[in-house]
């Protein structure tokens, strides 16, 4: 179980004058569902982009599965690329690709699979993200909210990818939907044995799902651990991210 | 040596190695080699296989659904716990809609949706105009509803920074023709008429003609881009739920700033290009700039120039319309974009020639 498949080491990312990460560093652990959260602004979209290669910070490592992955080749990149799931904020379907279009692409683009065994994955990855098959056809601009997520999730998952990184799942989703989408997700995790990271504002999400977490505030993390690790961290920055969302939670 | 996914003995398929998504086209190469003909049943192990994913559980059941199909019964033996709760999740009932390809396209329906699609857009066209016509109204009623910002924002993007471009074509374009027409008529010691000829042409017809289709690619393309985009957006809708009319907001500003300022790059254009052709005609024919302009003065009627101008606003609306409404019918989808903006400027700058080509007819008749 402690082996950890990421490791943030005295990372700082800065825009222009604007610091927004000054020196952090944390470890996620193979199997674990992984939070980073804090109030908006405080950089956890943008470590999760640091995360998935799309951002380079401006110093310090990140180790995923084993490798300082802003150090690695061009080549050594599309390989671990292949390992990782990511579901977007705003989903990033290609709108003009169907359903199944969106899954099997990638199969298609980085294994010689025959076409039927990819119409077959694509499938199964559409029944178990809990779609029906009949949505297989349907363009991104046919579906719903929550629908949009599960394709999204389910193109994440195309090639069985060890680590799942996901920005907000549940925004934008319906009490039930995001419900749902936080059953799928553990589900997967038990089944799939995932690694997930994802960043979250949802107090539901949060208590449900995530195993250990950190929390960003002003270019540092200022809790990390366990949602009562995090709790009994006593800072007012946190009390009013998780109190205020709680006495909105009982009215 | 090659690694070996199977081994097949006495009707007994043992499976092994990495059954992960990486390797599972080396399986299915491998398993189509293996001859299983004349078997009433087979017996499958898995327990040599060291891993599996989800992909290889799938792979699984299709390569057992393909050893099914041909007749023959299995039966799964020694399956790791691992392995049958992944079979168990990516078990596909047999009731999932068919594989057949919904693409029925041939000829016939290809021209009938074509043609089809043209109707639909000239409808789409006429309604565009007549609610533009509506908006044209509704300002004229209440002209404090115009937005004079818009108005004078779309002068300053698609017509004062269109200048350099179309200024430096139209000048290229008046040098080369009066440097092709010099070779000919040198031969006929006809050197001072390069001057009719080419202030003729380029006044009437190559000025107009090249500052719209210039014009149409570039400010064409980007209405259809923009709108398109704020539609996608959502941009569009919510200005309507405010209240901004996108006709009155967007269109019609766009429209007429392109109106107004199309003819004044023309006259810009016709200078240019004139001077172009003048210092062409310098250099090759050896007419002086007082000569050239005395000649200018002698022969210049000025409805050519008048001619050439009135094209203007009809080309702008041309240009503004079609961009605008293309990006008004772009669909909730990037492709509809791309799609969009190409028969935007297609078709403007088709649109523009043939509106040319009635120009030439109606001035003909006219005398002028």
């Amino acid at each position: 179980m402690k082996t950890p498949v990421i490791r943030v080491q005295n990372l700082s990312t800065h825009f222009g004058d604007h610091i927004v990460h000054d020196n952090i560093s944390f470890d996620i652990y193979e199997g674990e569902i992984f939070g980073l959260l804090g109030p908006n602004g405080y950089g956890k979209s943008t470590m999760l982009r640091e995360m998935v290669l799309l951002q380079e910070p401006n110093q310090g490592n990140i180790e995923v599965l084993g490798e300082e992955i802003w150090q690695l080749g061009e080549n050594q990149r599309l390989n671990l690329r292949q390992k990782w799931g990511v579901v977007f904020q705003e989903n990033a379907l290609f709108s003009s690709l169907n359903v199944e279009e969106n899954i099997s692409i990638v199969l298609q683009e980085y294994t010689d699979m025959s076409h039927s065994l990819i119409q077959n994955i694509a499938r199964t990855k559409i029944k178990m993200v809990g779609l029906n098959q009949n949505d297989a056809k349907k363009y991104p601009s046919e579906l719903s909210g929550g629908m949009k997520k599960k394709a999204a999730l389910a193109r994440a998952l195309a090639m069985d990818p060890k680590l799942l990184f996901l920005d907000e799942p549940t925004s934008g989703l319906d009490p039930d939907s995001a419900e749902e989408f936080n059953e799928l997700i553990l589900s997967l995790k038990e089944l799939l044995g995932l690694t997930i990271i994802m960043v979250t504002h949802d107090l539901e999400s949060i208590k449900k799902t995530l195993d250990r977490m950190v929390f960003f505030s002003e270019k540092k993390i200022i809790a990390e651990g366990t949602l009562t690790e995090v709790l009994n961290m006593s800072h007012p920055i946190i009390d009013s991210f998780f109190l205020k969302k709680e006495s909105t939670y009982e009215q | 040596m090659e690694k070996s996914y199977f081994h097949y003995k006495n009707s007994l398929l043992s499976c092994s190695e990495l059954w992960v998504t990486p390797h599972l086209c080396d399986i299915e190469q491998e398993f189509k080699r293996i001859d299983l003909s004349g078997q009433k049943s087979i017996n499958i192990d898995l327990k040599e296989i060291q891993d599996c994913d989800v992909n290889g559980a799938i792979l699984l059941h299709s390569l057992m659904q393909t050893i099914r199909d041909k007749k023959i019964s299995i039966t799964l033996k020694n399956i790791p716990t691992e392995i049958e709760h992944l079979l168990k999740i990516t078990y596909l009932s047999k009731e999932s809609p068919s594989l057949v390809s919904d693409n029925q396209d041939n000829l016939f329906s290809y021209i009938g949706q074509s043609a089809y699609n043209v109707y639909i857009g000239i409808k789409e066209y006429l309604s565009f105009i007549g609610e533009l016509t509506f908006t044209l109204f509704y300002v004229i009623k209440y002209p404090s509803s115009f937005r004079m910002k818009e108005l004078l924002r779309g002068i300053q993007e698609h017509a004062i920074k269109a200048l350099p471009i179309v200024l430096l074509t139209s000048m290229l374009i008046g040098m080369v023709i009066a440097y092709q027409s010099a070779l000919q008529i040198k031969k006929y010691g006809a050197d001072i008429f390069i001057v009719d000829m080419l202030v003729i042409s380029v006044t009437r017809e190559l000025a107009p003609l090249l500052t719209a289709i210039v014009v149409a690619g570039r400010s064409g393309s980007a209405y259809t881009a923009q709108i398109g985009v704020m539609k996608i957006t959502e941009e569009l809708d919510a200005m309507r739920t405010m209240g901004f009319d996108p006709f009155r907001f967007l269109v019609l500003p766009n429209i007429l700033a392109l109106m107004i300022s199309l003819p004044m790059i023309i006259f810009l254009a016709d200078i240019v290009g004139v001077f172009g052709g003048m210092l062409a005609a310098r250099i090759e024919l050896g007419i002086t700039t007082v000569e050239f302009i005395n000649r200018i003065e002698e022969i210049f009627n000025i409805n050519n120039l008048y001619v050439g101008l009135i094209k203007g606003p009809f080309f702008a609306l041309i240009i503004a319309s079609i961009g605008n409404m293309r990006g008004l019918a772009v669909e909730n989808s990037t492709e509809s974009i791309g799609f969009n903006t190409k028969a935007s400027v297609v078709s403007t700058i088709f649109m523009v020639i043939i509106c040319d080509a009635f120009f030439s007819v109606i001035f003909l008749k006219l005398g002028i």
